[in-house]
């Protein structure tokens, strides 16, 4: 069952391995503002078929799912490049459009109540602020989710990025491209009405895309500090030797299995359009967004003073992390969330099991 | 194979049948505790010893679930046990006579034991009413079990043991015990142990019941004061008892009661909030704990599914072990900080509940080895 999600991640490390951005080398110079998008890994992750795993094949996609695209995700959450957004969100977006993959970098975003969009005959013209768009100044297109009004599902459009010129620069923690785009009457080079997809289901995609970076980055953080507790030398013997260093480390690996183990859950509940995926959709965001305190706490604390430097990659992974937890709602928002799921439900132990009186077909007759 | 905890795979949605079985042991449940055959409590797997209501769950098929219908057992699969656990555990049942002889001994016998010791053991475990006591921790010896002193000579056909054994839970109401004492002397300490069934009571093993300060007695020290048993008591291998007491161990951390014991007080809690029409407040202190209990719940399963398709979870099992019994504890603190009530051990109801789980909580993080020294095997298991 998981053995194919294994060879996913594995291709996808590989890609990570041969760039140079994704592992390697030093953390990109965030405070210089610089940031490059690895285009040629991009390009390699497109050739293979992993960018559009969540779209169907007749639409150019790779006829996956989101439980496939959440691996790729994870094994590449951190390569320089919108492969979340564009995986996860804009993928599945799409294809509740019947939408074609638009080919090049693609980014998504999700549209503010400000943005005025009006039906011009066959044409979708758009106005207004997008705000924060992971990527955009890189991207050759970005597909967003529009709300429908009130209680009518929403409408996907795809738009042809802008010059940068037309772009307000922002940037994440990480130094991560979050740009501001004000749109004055921009046609869409694709759109279509979404009627499945409400802003609920829109948020959950998006809130499982950082929920999965995020557990692909923190497994890169246990990795990294166990390699270097191994390797470095203090009082004569390996720092992981220490069993403080140990007990902690451990605690690491809790979080980040909790995370992995419950972002592949909400996928593949996704996938299967299980009863629960609302439910574990925001119990993965919670989760992984609350496991990033003591994951970069504890990286950094046991890298030392080294990992704190742009010369030592530690910084790469939990500069993202924290930028990540808050995106698309930190861990008290998807917390009050379950916590609604619960007041809605007959019972918490019900609601946990996800064991409400199952619908029997034919039993009434 | 070793399944690094860090590759873990999400076991996937409980399919109709188990659901169906879910529900009908949750319905049975509830009308046992309206009929007054239980109090919900805190840590039932452990301080609910209660050999008649294990008697009557063997009677409905719910004990020795996966042992083979020819051993007396239901040949069920581990899915179905998985499920019937949760529901026990999350029901406040009094399930700790039967725990330990369905949890680890029927597959242990499966595995090491004698046809003559499967025919003898296991129809009786599946009936609920071979209960067992497990005898390992001693006086010089808990979380350091190699240490342990207890020794078992060859003497007229059978073996003699002398030692004592401590904490042992469940000794003075159990049918057997499984001892596991120094066999040989050995260069290596994991070397020369060896594991034995024996039947309780016996003249000369002495049971004496330790008082913890929750009030309960369900630990003992068990004193085996030149105790003769037959050659037929030995299990599995001599000399084995090491490889074999670690093999269970998967088994043990990573089962639902690692997570579950004190869902009873959530349970309690959420009636009480619903009762009271209790709205949902900003930053409600339930969302981040039952968003916690899902997550373990899907790491609890994956592991399960590794053991159920042969894998060895060793490693994982320990993280689950380690992150659900802190979990354990932490929901009761979040219970007593949500609740504004000073906590008494007689009273009814949430507060009752709330007393019992504040006084057991320490246990949660020691039993099944203190999760100190589990962080440690974590750690060296990860690449």
């Amino acid at each position: 069952m998981s053995d194919h999600l294994l060879e996913i991640e594995d291709l996808v490390l590989d890609v990570v391995s041969r760039s140079d951005s994704g592992q390697a080398g030093p953390a990109q110079p965030s405070a210089v503002g610089e940031h490059g998008l690895d285009a040629s890994s991009w390009k390699v992750l497109c050739d293979l078929g992993l960018v559009s795993l969540a779209l169907p094949e007749s639409l150019g996609g790779s006829g996956g799912g989101l439980r496939e695209a959440a691996a790729v995700v994870r094994a590449g959450a951190l390569l320089p490049m919108p492969l979340a957004d564009a995986a996860m969100l804009a993928a599945p977006l799409l294809a509740a459009g019947s939408l074609p993959w638009p080919g090049g970098v693609v980014t998504a975003t999700i549209a503010g109540v400000e943005l005025d969009v009006r039906v011009e005959g066959e044409h979708l013209c758009l106005s207004g602020p997008l705000r924060r768009v992971p990527w955009l100044r890189d991207s050759d297109h970005v597909v967003v989710s529009v709300a429908g009004e009130a209680g009518t599902g929403g409408l996907v459009a795809v738009l042809a990025s802008p010059a940068s010129d037309d772009l307000e620069q922002g940037r994440n923690l990480a130094g991560e491209p979050r740009d501001t785009w004000h749109l004055e009457a921009v046609r869409a080079t694709a759109w279509a009405p979404a009627p499945d997809l409400g802003p609920d289901e829109v948020r959950r995609l998006a809130g499982l895309a950082r929920a999965s970076q995020i557990a692909g980055a923190a497994s890169a953080v246990l990795s990294r500090t166990l390699d270097y507790t191994r390797e470095r030398i203090q009082f004569g013997r390996p720092l992981a030797a220490l069993q403080a260093v140990q007990q902690r480390t451990a605690l690491v690996a809790g979080e980040v299995t909790r995370a992995r183990v419950v972002t592949d859950a909400a996928a593949a509940a996704l996938d299967a359009e299980d009863s629960r995926a609302a439910l574990l959709c925001a119990v993965a965001a919670c989760e992984a967004s609350s496991s990033v305190r003591e994951v970069a706490a504890a990286g950094h604390q046991l890298h030392g003073a080294m990992g704190w430097t742009t010369e030592y990659p530690l910084g790469r992974a939990t500069t993202r992390l924290w930028s990540w937890r808050d995106e698309y709602g930190d861990e008290t928002a998807w917390a009050q969330v379950v916590a609604e799921t619960v007041a809605a439900g007959p019972d918490v132990w019900t609601v946990i099991t996800g064991s409400d009186e199952p619908e029997q077909e034919g039993r009434a007759t | 194979m070793s399944i690094a905890p860090t590759r873990l795979a999400a076991a996937g949605a409980e399919e109709g049948s188990l659901r169906e079985l879910r529900l009908e042991v949750r319905s049975f449940l509830e009308a046992q505790r309206r009929a007054g055959a239980f109090v919900p409590a805190v840590d039932g797997w452990q301080s609910g010893i209660d050999p008649e209501f294990s008697r009557a769950l063997g009677g409905r098929g719910l004990v020795g679930m996966t042992v083979p219908v020819e051993y007396g057992g239901h040949g069920r699969t581990q899915a179905e046990r998985y499920v019937v656990l949760e529901e026990l555990l999350a029901s406040g049942a009094p399930v700790a006579a039967h725990w330990v002889a369905d949890r680890q001994m029927a597959p242990a016998i499966l595995k090491h034991g004698t046809p003559a010791q499967r025919e003898r053991l296991l129809p009786g475990i599946a009936a609920g009413e071979r209960l067992f006591a497990i005898g390992m921790s001693e006086p010089d010896a808990g979380s350091d079990l190699a240490s342990i002193r207890t020794r078992a000579r060859r003497e007229g056909g059978g073996w003699r043991l002398r030692g004592t054994k401590v904490w042992t839970s469940g000794a003075h109401r159990a049918t057997n015990a499984l001892v596991l004492a120094r066999t040989a002397d050995s260069e290596t300490r994991h070397a020369g142990l060896s594991q034995f069934v024996v039947d309780l009571p016996h003249p000369d093993i002495h049971v004496k019941p330790l008082h913890t300060i929750d009030g309960g007695s369900h630990f003992n020290e068990v004193v085996l004061d030149d105790a003769w048993i037959p050659e037929a008591a030995l299990l599995g291998q001599e000399g084995a008892g090491w490889a074999q007491v670690t093999a269970e161990l998967a088994y043990e951390r990573s089962g639902p009661e690692r997570l579950l014991t004190t869902m009873p007080l959530l349970r309690a809690w959420d009636a009480a909030r619903r009762r009271e029409a209790t709205s949902l407040g900003p930053r409600d202190a339930i969302g981040p704990v039952v968003s916690r209990v899902i997550a373990l719940r899907e790491m609890s399963r994956a592991v399960a599914e590794v053991i159920q398709d042969g894998g060895d979870p060793a490693v994982a099992a320990a993280m689950v072990k380690d992150s659900g019994t802190l979990f354990e504890q932490h929901l009761v603190d979040e219970v007593r900080r949500a609740v504004d009530a000073e906590l008494d051990p007689d009273a009814a109801g949430l507060t009752g509940l709330l007393a019992q789980a504040v006084l057991r909580a320490p246990a949660f993080t020691l039993r099944g080895g203190a999760n100190e020294v589990l962080r440690s095997i974590i750690v060296k298991g990860l690449r």
